[in-house]
């Protein structure tokens, strides 16, 4: 496959995906093996594009205080010994296996993202908290248009098992597990998704890196693939960013959410 | 955009808005340069991305040391087994 194409296609992925909040990669990969590249092979270029995309957006989440980082090293434990995981036994199982995977992923993030609602959170307002992480525990506040909202993870152990399936999916297929990792802060530990978003999208980077270091050290990774995919993907996360800002969200999720549906379904039924 | 209260925070979020650009010439350079100048960005542009997020939990781990020493602990063990996956996927490189 063509380095220009990588880029095009990195370039599209990031952009579809920054419009409906999912980030590039769940949708890059499906694709590149839909255009012919071997699952082994598309993981560590989705993996980039991940790890690229979550350090673009870093800066402004620690600008608005809403990453919460005791919570994100606490769930990145079993995430990322997932994926380092995942990584490793990609090499075992077959393409076949490897590309069920990812079509389960698509469409599992398909779903998510189609019936995903607005932004909710479970948190009492309390105006004279201060933003900022809570010390010895899993808790914070962040500022919204009303004041300050606190928080604090419920059902963390409960959390900590889901996650470590997140990881394993993101090594193996190369996506984020992001499209996991958000609503399960939010539904299941009831962190607020503001919160839950931002320290998903730090959580993705660490993942990110773990694989890649595995990806790296077994010679999967072409350099000058990687800069057309990253070109790719930081241009195309831009623009997305930007675009959505005039677009109905819902509209875009519940169109973002049908695309990985039909991606996943050509996944499971291909030869 | 507000900026953070806590100065580390302040501190961390400005070498990484330093990074992007760096990491998109480099993957500028590693796409469309040739041969040798091609590897050297692109493998120099994934070290980077492998190396910030882990550089962060390692700095997260050492702040945390002084005044929160069970999350210390945790973001040391975060790093323990990102660095034991390593290991285990050169042995069975």
């Amino acid at each position: 496959m063509s380095s220009l194409l990588l880029a095009t296609l990195s370039f599209a992925a990031a952009a579809t995906g920054a419009l409906g909040g999912l980030g590039g990669a769940v949708l890059l990969v499906p694709v590149l093996v839909v255009a012919g590249m071997e699952p082994v092979m598309a993981a560590p270029l989705g993996l980039l594009t991940v790890a690229a995309s979550s350090l673009a957006a870093s800066s402004t989440q620690l600008d608005e205080d809403t990453v919460n980082h005791r919570l994100g090293v606490t769930l990145e434990i079993p995430v990322s010994s997932g994926a380092a995981l995942g990584a490793l036994l990609s090499t075992v199982v077959s393409a076949t296996v490897l590309q069920w995977v990812l079509g389960l992923a698509a469409i599992g993030a398909g779903v998510a993202s189609a019936v995903r609602g607005g932004s909710r959170h479970h948190a009492s307002r309390d105006a004279v908290a201060k933003p900022g992480e809570r010390r010895g525990r899993l808790a914070g506040a962040f500022a919204a248009d009303h004041g300050v909202i606190e928080y604090e993870a419920h059902n963390v152990p409960a959390g900590v098992t889901v996650m470590g399936a997140a990881g394993l999916v993101a090594g193996m297929t190369g996506t984020s597990g992001g499209f996991i990792k958000t609503p399960v802060m939010n539904e299941l530990m009831r962190v607020p998704i503001k919160v839950a978003a931002a320290t998903t999208v730090f959580m993705v980077g660490v993942t990110a890196a773990s694989a890649l270091l595995v990806h790296a050290v077994q010679g999967r990774i072409d350099p000058s693939a990687a800069g057309a995919v990253v070109v790719g993907g930081l241009v195309g996360g831009r623009v997305g960013a930007t675009v959505q800002a005039h677009l109905p969200p819902v509209l875009v999720r519940r169109f973002l959410g049908a695309v990985l549906v039909l991606v996943g379904v050509v996944l499971l039924v291909r030869r | 955009m507000a900026r953070s209260r806590n100065p580390a925070r302040r501190r961390l979020s400005a070498v990484l808005n330093r990074e992007v650009p760096v990491v998109l010439a480099l993957g500028v350079v590693a796409w469309l340069a040739p041969g040798t100048p091609s590897r050297v960005a692109g493998w120099t542009m994934v070290a980077v991305l492998i190396v910030t997020p882990v550089g962060r939990v390692g700095w997260l781990a050492r702040r945390w040391m002084r005044f929160d020493p069970r999350f210390a602990w945790t973001a040391w063990g975060l790093l323990g087994a990102i660095t034991a996956a390593t290991a285990l996927a050169v042995v069975l490189r």
